[in-house]
């Protein structure tokens, strides 16, 4: 089967944001070095496929999945031994990034406090104070399948004023 | 909001409720299911300001914070016992209804490949060539409330589960008792809550790969 290389490209490239979401997940969210693996990842998946290595056995999304968990795990082993000769300097934030995720952080925060409170409630109890859906549903004294739907209304409700 | 059956672990994963098989299994769904990429990236940023900010947000002048369990009065009022009443009224109902004689199921004379047509449902995974012996079986859910039977066989039925949810784990014996470089199909019939069949998916191929 012939594989045109532009089509490989933008077929893997449509991979980038699950993987940067996968890489930083399980490295920490302010890793200098996620964007470094996340390209890694990429161009290891490119060149499989570029050689044929993606068979069809599984889906292209479960491929690259396991290249990322791979390369992540490598990333860590890695890690630990520099770090046994020396601790890691602090990362330093790149200012163009923090402005804008300031500014989006700063609108979602204003957002979640406009929220009625039986949505706000919700989401105090069951992300800020970890509380399982029956704990949520026995301090608010609703049922948990009413905790899940107003959690549910909740982001529904955020992802909508934020688009605006 | 996505209708993929994975949906509820979404805020499992984020809250690091789920155990390593369950979260390697979702973090490969999400690989695979835009619909909850999307959902779990737009939720994990809620969480990201709820965690850095939740002393500033939910601290509001005028009230002390939620309360440690909302006290329950007892109040015996005429009200509430009507409605206790009427409670019980409606489980004798509900039990009259559900002890009573099921509709009968339509039936169904099948061979290997037939399919019924109407509702389908489709079969998602394993399909075709797979590297490794299954671990789940997944199928695209109907409607609410269905009860899925699924049936895994070789040349006769080797496996069969009930299951509500749309993919269930096949049990680590029936692993170990499959061969890789045998063909095996499965198959997943669909009962409404009333226990009617409503629908059969044809049955499923795959083949695991044998030693090289």
């Amino acid at each position: 089967m012939a594989h045109h290389d532009s089509e490989d490209d933008s077929l893997v490239a449509q991979y980038r944001q699950v993987i940067s979401f996968r890489v930083r997940k399980a490295l920490g969210w302010n890793l200098p070095d996620w964007e470094d693996v996340v390209n890694e990842i990429l161009t290891q998946a490119l060149q499989k496929v570029r050689r044929g290595e993606f068979r069809g056995e599984s889906s292209l999304g479960t491929f690259i999945y396991t290249i990322t968990s791979r390369r992540i795990i490598d990333f860590i082993r890695q890690k630990s031994k520099v770090l046994r000769h020396g601790p890691e300097p602090a990362p330093l934030p790149d200012p163009q990034t923090s402005i804008e995720q300031k500014e989006r952080a700063d609108q979602l925060a204003g957002l979640i406090q406009s929220l009625k409170p039986k949505y706000r409630d919700v989401l105090e109890l069951f992300y800020f104070r970890e509380l399982s859906r029956e704990e949520v549903a026995h301090r608010l004294g609703i049922t948990p399948a009413k905790v899940s739907e107003r959690l549910h209304y909740a982001h529904k409700l955020l992802k909508k004023k934020i688009k605006k | 909001m996505t209708s993929c059956c994975y949906r509820d672990d979404i805020d499992e994963y984020l809250l690091n409720r789920l155990s390593e098989e369950d979260k390697a299994a979702f973090e490969e769904h999400y690989f695979n299911c835009k619909a909850c990429f999307q959902e779990l990236k737009a939720r994990a940023e809620v969480l990201r300001v709820i965690k850095n900010r939740g002393q500033d947000l939910f601290r509001s002048p005028d009230k002390a914070g939620l309360p440690l369990a909302r006290p329950r009065k007892l109040n015996f009022k005429p009200a509430l016992w009507g409605a206790a009443a009427a409670g019980v009224v409606a489980l004798i109902v509900c039990v009259i209804l559900i002890t009573r004689p099921r509709e009968t199921a339509p039936t169904f004379t099948l061979s290997g490949d037939d399919t019924v047509r109407g509702q389908a449902i489709g079969l998602i995974s394993p399909r075709g060539d797979v590297a490794l012996t299954p671990v789940f079986l997944e199928w695209s859910p109907l409607a609410e409330g269905a009860e899925y039977t699924v049936s895994l066989f070789d040349q006769q039925r080797l496996w069969s589960e009930t299951t509500r949810e749309c993919r269930i784990r096949l049990p680590e014996e029936v692993r170990q008792r499959m061969i890789p470089g045998q063909a095996y199909s499965w198959q997943v019939k669909a009962f409404s809550p009333q226990g009617a069949l409503t629908a059969i998916s044809s049955r499923l191929q795959f083949k695991i790969a044998g030693p090289n």
